[in-house]
């Protein structure tokens, strides 16, 4: 598992050949690891080599609380005694979700039952799952996040696409930074006085969207969603035993557990498009 | 009172002590436990029917009859119906022994005041479809007992 501020460990063993064909693990001639971070920059850090243990490469990149949340991936570059090459990739997601991984495993009733590391690891990533999957099927932020936007000026208000808006951190039109506006309701920016130059993407906003206090019923329906999607991927079919099974498909399994008042909570959120 | 809860606990105790660490043994129905596996044996998944009669001129003492349901289920990807319908007999054959041979005779360990015996009805029912092949043995376990 890794939040924001852990240090990711990426780790890699290097054989001769195969182990199936009899492979042992050697060392490289020469080897880097190339990080790239969610925002698309990337990192080197430093590979011990020799390593310790012939052929286990390990080499640490620390995040911070600043550091971008999304997949990590990270690629090992062996350069053998021969001049050929081989890589091996790892990756890492990182990252807040609407609800933690204590959290789920108190609504799985799972407490002391999922305690095995992958078993953990898989059930952070179910949590960033359901997240994702809640967030795009209100088309909402719920989690707060920072957002650059660009938007055509010539108006003196700016509709900023992601809601609700906590605040906003720069306004910049035509590359230029600029104060005088005044953030109103729904997510509406107002230059004050004037309006923001005429232009084709001319004015950059970015600003923080989300929930500081994301809706109980949102963390709710991540909650149930984790709980479905751990099911199925735990649970074989049970088309002998299970009483459910034959209504299974009648509805969205997740929406089988909520109330009509739940149901009615969540929908709440969601945005509504123009078709 | 009746025995059925420490009867339940008994079956369960022993199935587990008979069934290999890959079975999972369930003390109610499927959907009682959050996380199951591809092969359980669910004690007391449908409802057990019983009669308690009271067996002296006291009022104190009743003896009771009851079948407790079993089910030894395998739900396995692939397509082998035959490994899964394999498994699913193991398993019931096992718990039949377990429960017929006991150490202390075929009370489940539970003393002389309960009787459990296999009744000796079993059914098979075997499933194949996309997620793979499923058998399940049903079976049952006869109870009398005393009780005070």
């Amino acid at each position: 598992m890794a939040d924001l501020g852990d240090t990711l460990t990426f780790t890699a063993s290097l054989y001769d050949k195969p182990p199936e064909q009899g492979g042992v693990l050697t060392n490289a001639a020469a080897v880097t690891l190339t990080v790239t971070l969610p925002d698309g920059t990337t990192v080197t850090p430093t590979v011990t080599n020799p390593p310790s243990v012939t052929g286990e490469y390990t080499a640490n990149y620390t995040t911070t609380l600043a550091s971008p949340s999304g997949r990590y991936v990270g690629q090992f570059i062996f350069t053998l005694d021969s001049g050929n090459t081989t890589s091996h990739v790892e990756t890492f997601d990182v990252g807040p979700s609407l609800v933690t991984v204590d959290e789920a495993i108190a609504h799985l009733r799972a407490g002391g039952i999922i305690t095995k590391v992958d078993d953990l690891e898989q059930l952070q990533w179910l949590c960033q799952v359901a997240t994702d999957s809640v967030e795009r099927d209100l088309g909402r932020i719920i989690l707060p996040r920072t957002v650059t936007e660009a938007h055509q000026g010539g108006g003196p208000t700016i509709l900023l696409r992601s809601t609700p808006v906590i605040s906003v951190t720069s306004v910049a039109d035509t590359g230029v930074t600029v104060t005088d506006w005044v953030l109103g309701s729904g997510g509406v920016l107002y230059r004050n006085p004037g309006r923001f130059s005429y232009g084709p993407e001319s004015v950059t906003v970015t600003y923080l969207a989300g929930y500081l206090d994301p809706p109980r019923c949102v963390r709710q329906a991540a909650l149930i969603l984790i709980q479905n999607l751990w099911q199925s991927s735990q649970q074989a079919s049970h088309p002998l035993v299970d009483e459910y099974a034959e209504n299974a498909g009648e509805r969205p399994l997740w929406q089988m557990q909520m109330s009509p008042i739940d149901q009615r909570a969540y929908e709440s959120l969601r945005v509504v498009g123009v078709a | 009172m009746t025995t059925l809860p420490v009867v339940l606990t008994a079956l369960t105790e022993l199935a587990k002590a008979t069934l290999g660490a890959d079975w999972q043994v369930i003390n109610g129905p499927v959907r009682s436990i959050t996380v199951t596996k591809e092969r359980m044996l669910l004690i007391g998944d449908e409802p057990v029917s019983g009669r308690r009669d009271l067996d002296s001129m006291s009022l104190l003492t009743t003896a009771e009859q009851y079948t407790v349901p079993l089910v030894a289920n395998v739900d396995l990807p692939g397509t082998d119906q035959g490994a899964a319908d394999a498994a699913a007999l193991a398993a019931y054959e096992a718990i039949e022994a377990a429960v017929r041979t006991h150490p202390d005779g075929p009370n489940l360990g539970l003393g002389d005041s309960i009787q459990a015996l296999p009744t000796g009805e079993f059914s098979l029912q075997r499933q194949a479809d996309d997620d793979g092949r499923h058998a399940a043995v049903r079976f049952s376990i006869f109870i009398f007992a005393q009780t005070t």
